[in-house]
């Protein structure tokens, strides 16, 4: 039991005590942003959009010129990873491309009305679209681009107050066209030796472990896939010597590449050779002789037209669809005229509809060079509905060529021929290839070279000469 | 009348040890293994504590030599409800932006904050952390989850190659005894191994450094390490991830 004295004195201490333990408990916090930006980039210089490489995170596979989220000028409150809400700032852009589009988005840290120029120059020459409304959020989408080019652009943002205008340039690059086609054997000849056989000479493409090159004969028509006609020859060499050939007949050979990385075969290069009499003049006279130039008249499109018409459809395709790829940027054809770098592969694609596809028996390209007679391709149908298309191996020097693009509505015909011209030249190396050994309209550069060096030997005699 | 007298003497007496034993508490700061009386007060009247919805009140009557003086290095407050002022502060670092991080081919993506805290509360502080999502690091299509240790928090950051994963490793002096370690361990021991000790952040506050003394008026430091990271055979969206990270320094 607590005695009143005591119980008084237990009340006082703990009043004495409470008063004096008063606490309270006192909390400040701060909070910081932590950001982490994941950039999907195998640096294999291949770009692969299926694992999120892109212009912006992966410049090294998808070349770009600069990198857009490295501004060339930034607020004066520092990089845009960390900027303050009471600076004006650029940031999270986000951009996909396509062969002719591009679309990037991006966000201020304030509201703001922006500008957006581009152009193939840094002087951004293309155009300028221009907002409206301030807001946080921003968008643009470019239509009609060049596929596999270079464009440049500068975001202009404007904030309400006087704060300064932020800059921010940078660069994309569209995607390629993708080609479908392998490309094929370039330099196709067929000599004719004394007692009629068949000596067929190529130059192949760079052929990788498992490529090789197979060759086809038919006495009929052109083999116009791998599995058409007689197999005469498959290895990787760059020549064969057929049997005898049985004279007066014309043969026909396709020589295809088949590339073991795609399991596909190139769409064919193809020639024909008439066998004349064994007491032929021209036989007697020369060892050999060259007849795959000119092929047989009944094919050559640029002698003898279709006496067959071909159905509306068909004739009805233009050079419209017939387009020319070359390091994946279709060509433009100015005045029926495309221009072709040298030394490069050159595709060439022939879009129809679709439904068409099973009234077209075979398309054909024909080249035609005044010195180098006719080179000739088949072009395949690919795994797009309504392309086919073919890759020629690099062209080698200037010079003006006529093509017909020949959509065979049935063999021999009745077939629809799309002309046109192609100008080889600019730049490129020079690797050989088709027109090789038919270039000199004038002087090639070594015979150039030699005429320069002989100038100056002449000139230096002359000197040495008179001063004696 | 005898007894009416000793009991009004019984109530001076407790009157009188009540007045005075917070003087005494006053010359020698009385304590138990629980708790700390900081200050006392010899005073006639007030109310210790009155509230409202909104305010705190606390009065006393009949103090005397109250109020604020100073010096070139110190300002004093005289009196009670000077002396019940406690203070703290947090210093408030720059936004973090991780390394970057392959999304194809994996890698991890590190940073750090510095949290510095001063406080002349004699009982110490606490601080804690927290973030505003779960999981806390998030694009606008895909997120790191938050790092599980196994128990304690991991020596080592730890990530399958299939995963990814966000994490934080707190170092300093005032850190928690759960992220101390003895060199392999974490939760044991008492060493402050650098990048180590690995922890997930979650939406409820994490106790990381404590302090049972005040530390004014150097303070103390709390370095807050975060890693991200992918593994080699996870293919991680790309973009930017965030995350707002709430630090709370509370005095105890």
């Amino acid at each position: 039991m607590i005695q009143p004295v005591k119980r008084v004195m237990i009340i006082s201490a703990c009043l004495a005590l409470l008063c004096g333990s008063q606490a309270f408990a006192y909390t400040y916090s701060d909070s910081v942003d932590v950001s982490a930006r994941v950039a999907n980039c195998n640096s294999n210089t291949i770009c692969e959009p299926e694992f999120g490489e892109n212009t912006f995170g992966c410049p090294v596979d998808c070349p770009v010129t600069t990198t857009p989220e490295e501004p060339s000028i930034t607020p004066s409150g520092g990089p845009l990873t960390s900027y303050s809400s009471a600076i004006l700032g650029i940031y999270g852009l986000a951009a996909t491309t396509t062969t002719n589009t591009f679309a990037l988005s991006w966000l201020s840290s304030l509201p703001s009305t922006s500008s957006f120029s581009w152009g193939l120059t840094s002087d951004y020459e293309q155009g300028t679209l221009s907002e409206i409304s301030a807001s946080y959020d921003h968008q643009v989408q470019l239509y009609s681009l060049k596929p596999g080019t270079v464009y440049f652009y500068r975001i202009l943002a404007r904030g309400f107050d006087a704060s300064p205008t932020v800059r921010y340039e940078g660069s994309f690059i569209t995607q390629k066209i993708q080609v479908f086609s392998p490309a094929n054997v370039s330099n196709l000849q067929a000599l004719l030796t004394p007692d009629h056989q068949l000596n067929l000479s190529w130059s192949n493409p760079s052929l990788a472990r498992g490529d090789y090159v197979r060759v086809l004969e038919s006495d009929t028509f052109y083999p116009v896939d791998p599995l058409n006609g007689k197999i005469i020859y498959e290895g990787r060499g760059e020549s064969f010597l057929t049997e005898k050939l049985t004279s007066g007949v014309t043969y026909y050979f396709a020589v295809f590449v088949y590339h073991q990385a795609t399991r596909q075969f190139s769409s064919g290069q193809i020639t024909s050779v008439y066998v004349p009499s064994i007491s032929s003049p021209q036989i007697n006279q020369e060892n050999t002789q060259v007849f795959s130039r000119p092929i047989p008249l009944g094919v050559n499109p640029f002698l003898i037209p279709s006496s067959l018409k071909s159905r509306p459809e068909i004739s009805n395709l233009t050079n419209q669809n017939v387009t020319f790829i070359q390091d994946g940027q279709e060509l433009p054809a100015i005045s029926g005229t495309v221009s072709v770098q040298r030394g490069l592969p050159l595709t060439v694609r022939v879009a129809v509809d679709p439904m068409l596809m099973s009234q077209i028996e075979t398309i054909i390209i024909y080249l035609r060079n005044p010195s180098s007679g006719l080179t000739s391709y088949v072009l395949q149908a690919t795994s797009e509905p309504g392309i086919y298309e073919g890759t020629l191996s690099g062209l080698s020097r200037g010079a003006s060529y006529e093509y017909a693009v020949s959509v065979y509505q049935n063999i021999p015909e009745p077939r629809h021929d799309i002309r046109g011209t192609l100008l080889v030249g600019g730049s490129g190396t020079d690797q050989g290839g088709i027109f090789s050994n038919t270039l000199p309209q004038g002087l090639n550069d070594w015979l150039f070279l030699i005429f320069v060096f002989l100038l100056i030997f002449l000139i230096i005699a002359w000197s040495h000469r008179r001063s004696k | 009348m005898a007894k009416r007298f000793l009991f009004q003497r019984s109530h001076l007496f407790a009157i009188g040890f009540g007045i005075v034993f917070p003087v005494l508490a006053l010359a020698a700061m009385m304590q138990s293994s629980g708790y700390e009386i900081q200050t006392d007060s010899l005073n006639y009247g007030g109310v210790s504590l009155s509230t409202t919805s909104e305010y705190f009140l606390g009065d006393t009557l009949g103090e005397l030599g109250t109020g604020e003086s100073n010096s070139t290095d110190y300002i004093m407050g005289a009196g009670f409800w000077q002396m019940q002022e406690s203070y703290i502060s947090i210093s408030s670092p720059s936004d973090i932006s991780l390394s970057s991080i392959n999304g194809v081919t994996g890698g991890a993506g590190t940073g750090q904050a510095d949290w510095h805290v001063v406080t002349d509360n004699e009982a110490g502080y606490s601080l804690m952390i927290k973030a505003n999502q779960s999981p806390a690091l998030q694009s606008a299509g895909d997120s790191f989850a938050d790092y599980t240790p196994v128990g304690d928090p991991d020596f080592t950051f730890l990530v399958n190659s299939s995963d990814s994963a966000f994490g934080f490793s707190p170092e300093g002096e005032d850190i928690s005894t759960t992220y101390k370690d003895n060199g392999s361990i974490c939760n044991t021991g008492a060493l402050d191994t650098a990048d180590a000790c690995w922890d997930g952040l979650s939406t409820s506050d994490k106790l990381i450094s404590a302090s049972s003394t005040s530390n004014q008026p150097h303070g103390a430091t709390t370095t807050v390490k975060f890693r991200a990271e992918s593994g080699s055979a996870h293919i991680q969206t790309s973009g930017t991830y965030t995350t707002s990270i709430t630090v709370t320094a509370v005095t105890l």
